[in-house]
């Protein structure tokens, strides 16, 4: 019980940081995925049993903190965690196999997805509900994709042993949860 | 063969993503407005705090990597500094000038209505400069769809979600963000609207008009959302609309949204 309320409270958290610190500090227009990178650290190893629920509530908060359509943000979370859960299921399979890397890739897709999945569903609704010219190539904004990449990594770089290390407080019984 | 594709995983996964898409393409977004509330009550500390020390922080970045000029601002700004000295004796006469210009252009005086100054507590995280949060809300006797202006009198945007201590703001980037404005030099009359965070078009302004390059835009008050005579910006380029029935026009912000960190909502007239 502690340990979801502690999970639920670290994404809120995230989500408050990613609407109230970082859109004043970044340049460049570009905003670092901070909730989706801390979902992405937590999550990687992780059967998708476990992680579509904690896709949904945190795509909900950043949905409801961000002012976005709510649902948007959980279904491109839901998206993520399920590529997540497949690849874990693939390359994790050796428990001593160098982690860093290979959720850095991670991050790096499902940044990516996450861009390209919240932009389409985003113009699709502006599309049928205000706006006849929703921009779908607002898909293809190299520069500003190449800049949320380049501060997600930076993200994940900092946060990677923090939450590892956190992991005891989660509880979890990896033989149970994790990906053999 | 079909079976072994369609797991238990990928039909949880359809069925959850389908939920979520029928959430945003057919429930309205103010059907969650009591959680909206909730969230936004609990965070407001936080991001009040949080939005402060970023600015503080983005400015020390700011400063260090701009380091390699100091030498040279400091010249220009000395310099800067003697001739703004003259300056300042003529600035009295000016500020006479500016105001008899603003009843001739019609603009709004100041004076006249009663503002509420706030806090930026936070902004779009897809950087589309769409919308900003506002740290007053109901308790501060802010409603919705009231105008929102920076210190110089220039409409920003409007209050589009008012909750118990907090409002979003919609900028006049938004793509859902529409004004009537007009000329202020010609009387040529139109809709503003938003372009996805990016910039503002001028369009539905009648061919007989004119538009010309530099006219300054203001509301003109048609419809009674928003008062007559808030300044908003002036006119880049003009030319007809595709559909060749009306004119078009991009308009330049005097302002620039990414840097907005105290706004003034129009709470009404004194």
């Amino acid at each position: 019980m502690y340990r979801k309320i502690f999970i639920f409270l670290m994404l809120f958290l995230a989500a408050i940081l990613e609407v109230s610190f970082f859109p004043n500090l970044i340049l460049r227009g570009a905003v670092p995925d901070f909730l989706l990178v801390i979902f992405i650290i937590f999550s990687a190893r992780k059967k998708f049993e476990y992680l579509w629920a904690w896709a949904a509530v945190a795509g909900f908060i950043l949905d409801i903190m961000s002012f976005s359509p709510p649902g948007l943000h959980a279904a491109s979370f839901l998206i993520v965690a399920f590529g997540i859960g497949f690849l874990s299921n693939r390359f994790f399979i050796n428990p001593r196999q160098e982690a860093f890397l290979m959720i850095a890739l991670f991050v790096i897709g499902g940044a990516l997805v996450n861009y390209m999945a919240v932009n389409f569903i985003f113009s699709a609704a502006a599309y049928f509900s205000f706006s006849e010219s929703a921009n779908f190539f607002r898909l293809f904004d190299f520069k500003n994709i190449f800049s949320k990449l380049s501060y997600d990594l930076i993200i994940f770089a900092l946060f990677y042993i923090p939450i590892t290390k956190f992991e005891n407080v989660f509880r979890i019984d990896r033989g149970k949860l994790a990906v053999r | 063969m079909s079976n072994k594709f369609l797991t238990s995983k990928l039909i949880k996964l359809i069925f959850a993503v389908a939920i979520c898409l029928t959430l945003v393409f057919f429930v309205p977004s103010k059907f969650f407005n009591p959680v909206k509330g909730f969230f936004l009550g609990a965070a407001y500390p936080f991001q009040k705090t949080f939005f402060i020390i970023s600015g503080k922080t983005g400015n020390f970045f700011r400063l260090m990597s701009s380091i390699s000029n100091l030498k040279k601002e400091n010249e220009r700004l000395s310099k800067e500094n003697w001739s703004m000295a003259a300056q300042i004796a003529d600035l009295a006469d000016q500020k006479k000038e500016n105001e008899e210009l603003r009843k001739q252009l019609g603009l709004v005086p100041r004076k006249n209505y009663q503002l509420e100054a706030a806090f930026v507590i936070g902004r779009d995280p897809r950087g589309s400069s769409s919308w900003i949060m506002a740290d007053k809300g109901k308790s501060g006797g802010i409603e919705k769809d009231m105008p929102v202006i920076v210190a110089d009198g220039i409409l920003v945007g409007k209050v589009s979600e008012v909750y118990s201590r907090s409002s979003k703001i919609t900028l006049l980037t938004d793509s859902s963000s529409s004004v009537n404005v007009e000329d202020s030099q010609t009387g040529a009359r139109g809709i503003l609207s938003g372009e996805y965070g990016l910039g503002i078009t001028l369009g539905m302004v009648e061919q007989a008009d004119i538009l010309n390059s530099g006219d300054d835009i203001i509301t003109s008050g048609l419809g009674g959302s928003m008062p007559r005579g808030f300044l908003i910006g002036r006119i880049q380029e003009a030319g007809s609309a595709k559909d060749k029935l009306f004119q078009q026009a991009s308009v330049i912000s005097k302002i620039k949204y990414s840097d907005l960190n105290v706004v003034f909502i129009v709470k009404g007239k004194n």
